[in-house]
């Protein structure tokens, strides 16, 4: 099996293999990943959802090597995680991952211009000016590059998160609840961007929401249930994304 | 209520420990400042106790001329003796016999510390008399014994049988034939005691004669001198000895320094004090063991104890200020980071009040902790001072630490209050904070400098510097004063100005390192500049710390080049004599050259003429002081004092050279009549005929040694200076001339350079003490730039995660929080450096002005040396913040709130 998984790797952008997260022990433990195999192919939109405390966070924090699982592996780009050390795990997230939060999570001291391009910044390359016109003017932020974060609305500096995301070229993009904090208009204007990602510069993204609308705009959606796979959705819409949550019985949040 | 808001500071612990830990800091100095001080009192105090002891009473000379401890008095009659013993209710009366006296050790060099006296006398066998007790070995007797005390045999290597030399100045050699002990302990403090025989302390320090032989081949000397190098000085002191000792077979007995008295049991000293008044002829006086004691004790005081334990307060005072510093900007973060908290309590319906009394409780809490660590902490740091000074050659009594619980409340009480006061503009904003806020995300202090700040701060800059310029323009005493004042509102102003400074001097800082570090110089640059308050708030610790350095620095610098340019314009000869070491030469303890080995000087061949320094004490116009007596016949061949009238070489023997400073304050000119006390206890009235500038070498006043010589029973060179025939070989009769004096305790013989370049080295010592001083006051304002991180970086805890998330390795993050540490510190640094050069300089140039004894100088190495540390002490406080944030879990890190 583990040799048929790695063959996977090779078209998968990420995979999950068995992955087990357990917190505290004894009678306090808790099971937010209970043996989840998953594969995430590359050039796809993939959401992940389902109820509060399904473990739909946690795999996306493992699947990002931002969280160690108890046992079980990882693999992005073909790396096994588990075998990485720190600083490996940091260089990997540096330079093949992209992130995107629900709080945004810009730093405040960088202009916006600085923003997105730290992750390069940080591995010391100069990003490609011309790659970076691109992504700046995808998200319509041109006229916004020498602010600071605190003078944009949450809006914007949201597209400043997508703008940092795709600015270093990653493998794959994950998303936490990216439209958690935003307005309708807003949200639609963002999943607008992320699928203009994935279907004109074939990125990846993996991401979490509990918003049926946004998961309606992904190519695929992945349900958690008790730290269990609960199936999945291709080509969803609203409507068939409602009726599953429903099935599950956890509500939309 | 009490049991929540305990609860509530014990689970910010950690966060509340850096403040702590620097009230304890600031606490500590001055808790052990006061402890050091008690314990020299006290041991001072038992010290001068057991000296009096078992002396009932005292007669001595009402006169003196000095005003340091156990100052020199003019002799009394030795036939005053039967006329005491004869007064009801005296059991034993014993002349006692005292002077300076210099022990040479096995080495041959002087035994004994910087400060402490080197004291002779006469051995006094009644117990009662003497706090000196016979530990080994016998009485001396004859000329040639002596008993000195333990603790000065341990120094030298002395043991009973050895024989060794004693400089009364002359040098007389001696078998050591017993041992004494001070009470019980081994000598009076770090003090030196060599006890003669009465005839040979009568001789030796009251006489001033050492034997026939020296004696009279002094004389021979003189009188086979060729004229050009007569030496007046051996000259004179010849023909005084032979008057004096004609005077003293006239009184029977000679003379002698004073009687100690034992009173008949049942007699009280003030009733026998009371019995010898009435009997003593005018010019005596009799006083009760107690009074000398605290007489001496005052003394002491106002010469040594109270200069000391001040600078030791005022060092504690700039550690304290320091620490205050470090405090307000620990506990203006830590509000600032509840104000979340603070509003909520608003919101929820606590009245400002409330929130103000919350934050000063906490203040009050951690006063109190902070306080009692560091007053416990001050009692350990009392014993290091200890270690401090003895490690400076200040040899200070022996003896525990004296514990004084009033020492102790002080030092806490003044801890307490300082956290609290400090703590009270944080407090005020956050009573003021809306009850709006809670809803908001939280800003952190406002960001933004206040206006009203800057211009307070731009006023006060201003002001302070027209000040300066305009106190450097006069001269006289006042300078100092004005241009102090001035500098003092420019270091207000400076503090006042650091937040507006903060911003474009770290932007400004942060270029290069941006250049160096990448993304983490831009983002440690960012954070400095992005929160100028805070940063401004941490590095003013630093800031003052290192002013305070740097000031001393320049200001040493400054005396040390005046006092070798003083020395350099004054000193025209090319050899110079010293007792080598500084505080050796001239004042109460001082021992001096003999001024007789000028004679020894004149034989070496290549040596044209000799001149010797007399030093001593008298009083010149109602004031003690401290005089130079000079040779007028040969002085001008070795010393330039720069006279605006007058000259050295013609002053007669009622006349006196003043120097231009003491002129202009007493109102004196040529011709004005000044009275003299001189050491014997004579009174004169001499008429000023010189006025010089040049203060280095001479001091304030200038007799001619005719005038000094007949009065004083120990003459004593503070240097001898030679000029060389033309044509000699420097380096050869500086070898010959160190030959012909080694016997007297091996003086330095310095060519003319290396004399002037020795005329600052007392500074340099006296400098290290500082240093030592103002450590803690480094180590205080380091730990509170570390505070200051470690809030910061708990604070950005998200930005942290985030970056870690976004792909920053923990090297990078590490060498972000250390730059950012760099960044303030090099600001705290900077504007240590400008403001303490600064105020160096201008009280430098101020002293210039005034006394003449500085030379603004900016030593470059040292300076730069402070650069180096204040950059490393960013490093340092780093350390335990940059650690942390790289431990901080990544994923807690991006989910924190």
């Amino acid at each position: 099996m583990l040799a048929g998984m790695t063959a996977l790797t090779v078209t998968a952008a990420a995979a999950a293999v068995a992955l087990t997260k357990v917190y505290g022990t004894g009678a306090a433990e808790v099971r937010a990943l209970d043996s989840v195999t998953a594969e995430f192919a590359d050039e796809r939109f993939t959401a992940i959802m389902g109820p509060s405390g399904s473990g739909k966070s946690t795999l996306l924090h493992c699947l990002a090597g931002l969280d160690t699982p108890t046992s079980g592996q990882v693999f992005l780009g073909g790396a096994d995680l588990g075998s990485l050390s720190d600083t490996q795990l940091t260089r990997l997230r540096r330079d093949r991952a992209g992130f995107i939060f629900q709080s945004f999570n810009l730093l405040p001291a960088l202009t916006v211009a600085e923003n997105i391009a730290l992750p390069s910044l940080l591995a010391g390359r100069k990003p490609a000016q011309s790659w970076l016109d691109d992504v700046v003017s995808l998200v319509g932020l041109g006229d916004r590059l020498a602010h600071r974060p605190a003078e944009l609305s949450g809006g914007q500096q949201q597209r400043v998160a997508v703008a940092r995301a795709l600015a270093s070229q990653p493998e794959i993009i994950f998303a936490d609840e990216p439209t958690g904090n935003l307005d309708s208009r807003s949200s639609a204007q963002l999943l607008g961007y992320l699928r203009t990602a994935v279907g004109e510069l074939g990125q990846t993204i993996v991401m979490v929401t509990h918003d049926p609308g946004a998961a309606a705009a992904s190519d695929e959606v992945l349900f958690l249930a008790d730290g269990r796979i609960a199936g999945h959705l291709d080509a969803p819409s609203r409507p068939a994304i409602l009726d599953r949550l429903a099935s599950l019985g956890g509500g939309t949040a | 209520m009490l049991a929540l808001r305990i609860r509530d500071l014990w689970s910010r612990k950690r966060r509340l420990a850096g403040v702590v830990i620097a009230v304890a800091l600031g606490v500590a100095f001055l808790s052990g400042a006061l402890t050091f001080g008690n314990t020299l009192s006290a041991n001072f105090d038992t010290l001068f106790a057991t000296a009096t002891s078992g002396t009932s009473a005292v007669v001595r000379s009402a006169t003196t001329v000095d005003s340091g401890v156990n100052a020199a008095r003019p002799p009394i009659p030795a036939s005053l003796l039967p006329t005491v013993r004869s007064v009801p209710g005296v059991a034993d009366a014993q002349p006692s016999v005292t002077g300076s006296a210099t022990l040479l050790g096995a080495d041959g060099k002087a035994v004994g510390g910087l400060g402490p006296p080197r004291s002779g006398g006469n051995w006094i066998s009644d117990p009662a008399l003497t706090p000196y007790r016979l530990a080994a070995g016998r009485a001396p007797q004859g000329l040639h014994e002596v008993v000195i005390n333990e603790g000065a045999a341990r120094a030298g290597h002395l043991r009973i049988g050895s024989a060794t030399t004693v400089l009364v100045p002359a040098p007389v050699r001696v078998r050591v034939v017993g041992l004494a002990t001070f009470g019980q302990a081994p000598g009076f403090g770090g003090a030196t005691y060599v006890a003669f025989s009465y005839p040979a302390a009568q001789r030796y320090l009251i006489q001033g004669g050492v034997n026939g032989a020296s004696q009279d081949s002094a004389r021979q000397d003189s009188a086979s001198q060729d004229s050009a190098s007569q030496d007046s000085a051996s000259q004179d002191s010849a023909s005084q000895d032979s008057a004096r000792q004609d005077s003293a077979s006239q009184h029977g007995g000679g003379q002698i320094s004073a009687i100690q008295v034992r009173a008949a049991h049942g007699v009280s000293p003030q009733v026998l004090v009371g019995r010898l008044d009435r009997v003593l002829p005018r010019g005596a006086e009799a006083l009760s063991g107690a009074q000398l004691t605290s007489q001496n004790l005052s003394s002491l005081n106002s010469a040594f104890l109270s200069g000391l334990k001040l600078i030791l307060v005022i060092f504690a005072g700039i550690a304290l200020l320091v620490a205050a510093f470090s405090i307000a900007s620990t506990f203006g973060i830590l509000v600032a980071q509840r104000t979340r908290e603070s509003a909520l309590l608003r919101a929820l319906g606590a009245t400002r009040g409330q929130v103000l009394r919350g934050v000063l409780a906490e203040a009050l809490a951690v006063g109190v902790a902070g306080s009692a660590v560091g007053t416990a902490a001050g009692l350990g740091l009392a014993e290091l001072l200890k270690g401090v000074f003895d490690q400076a050659g200040f040899a200070l009594p022996a003896g525990g630490l004296a514990i004084s619980g009033g020492s102790l409340a002080v030092a806490m009480l003044t801890g307490i209050a300082v956290t609290v006061a400090v703590s009270l503009v944080p407090a005020v904003r956050a009573s003021q904070v809306a009850a709006m806020q809670a809803l908001r995300e939280s800003a952190a202090e406002p960001g933004r400098t206040s206006r009203r700040r800057t211009a307070v701060g731009l006023v006060l800059l201003a002001a302070g510097l027209a000040v300066v310029l305009a106190g450097l323009a006069g001269t006289g005493s006042r300078v100092p004063a004005v241009v102090g004042l001035g500098a003092l509102a420019v270091a207000f102003g400076v503090v006042a100005l650091g937040p507006a400074a903060a911003g474009p001097a770290t932007r400004l800082g942060a270029r290069p390192l941006a250049a160096w570090r990448g993304v983490a110089g831009t983002l440690a640059g960012r954070n400095a500049s992005g929160q100028p308050r805070r940063t401004a708030a941490a590095a003013t610790a630093l800031m003052i710390g290192v002013a305070v350095v740097t000031f001393f620095t320049v200001y040493a610098a400054s005396l040390q080049a005046g006092a070798v340019n003083g020395v350099r314009d004054s000193f025209t000869g090319d050899i110079a004599i010293s007792p080598g070491g500084f505080g050796s030469g001239g004042g109460a303890g001082g021992s001096g050259l003999p001024l007789n080995l000028a004679a020894a000087v004149s034989r070496v061949p290549g040596v044209a003429t000799v001149s010797g320094l007399a030093s001593g004490q008298a009083e010149v116009g109602g004031q003690p002081a401290a005089v130079t007596a000079v040779p007028p016949a040969t002085i001008g061949q070795v010393l330039d004092l720069h006279s605006t009238a007058g000259s050295a070489a013609a002053l007669r023997s009622d006349q006196i050279g003043v120097s231009s400073i003491q002129a202009a304050a007493r109102h004196w000119h040529i011709g004005s009549a000044v009275p003299l006390v001189l050491p014997d206890g004579s009174r004169r009235t001499v008429f000023v005929a010189e006025i010089y500038t040049s203060r280095n070498l001479v001091g304030d006043y200038v007799l001619p040694l005719s005038l000094w010589a007949p009065h004083t029973a120990q003459l004593t060179a503070s240097a001898i200076f030679v000029k060389l025939a033309p044509g000699t070989a420097e380096a050869g009769a500086q070898r010959a001339i160190t030959q012909a004096v080694a016997s007297s305790g091996r003086p330095a013989v310095d060519s003319h350079d290396a004399f002037v370049a020795s005329a600052g080295q007392g500074v340099s010592t006296v400098l290290g003490i500082v240093y030592a001083l103002l450590v803690l006051a480094i180590v205080i304002a380091v730990s509170g730039i570390a505070n200051t991180l470690s809030l910061s970086v708990y604070e950005r805890t998200r930005e942290i995660g985030l970056l870690r998330g976004v792909g920053q390795t923990r090297p990078q993050l590490r060498s972000m929080v250390r730059l950012e540490s760099v960044l303030v510190s090099a600001f705290g640094t900077a504007g240590g450096l400008l403001l303490g050069g600064f105020l160096g300089w201008a009280l430098a140039e101020a002293g210039a002005r005034s006394s003449g004894l500085t030379t603004a100088s900016f030593p470059a190495a040292q300076l730069m040396a402070i650069a180096i540390l204040g950059g490393a002490a960013g490093v340092i406080a780093a350390i335990r913040p940059a650690r942390r944030a790289a431990r901080l879990p990544v994923l807690r890190a991006i989910a924190a709130e």
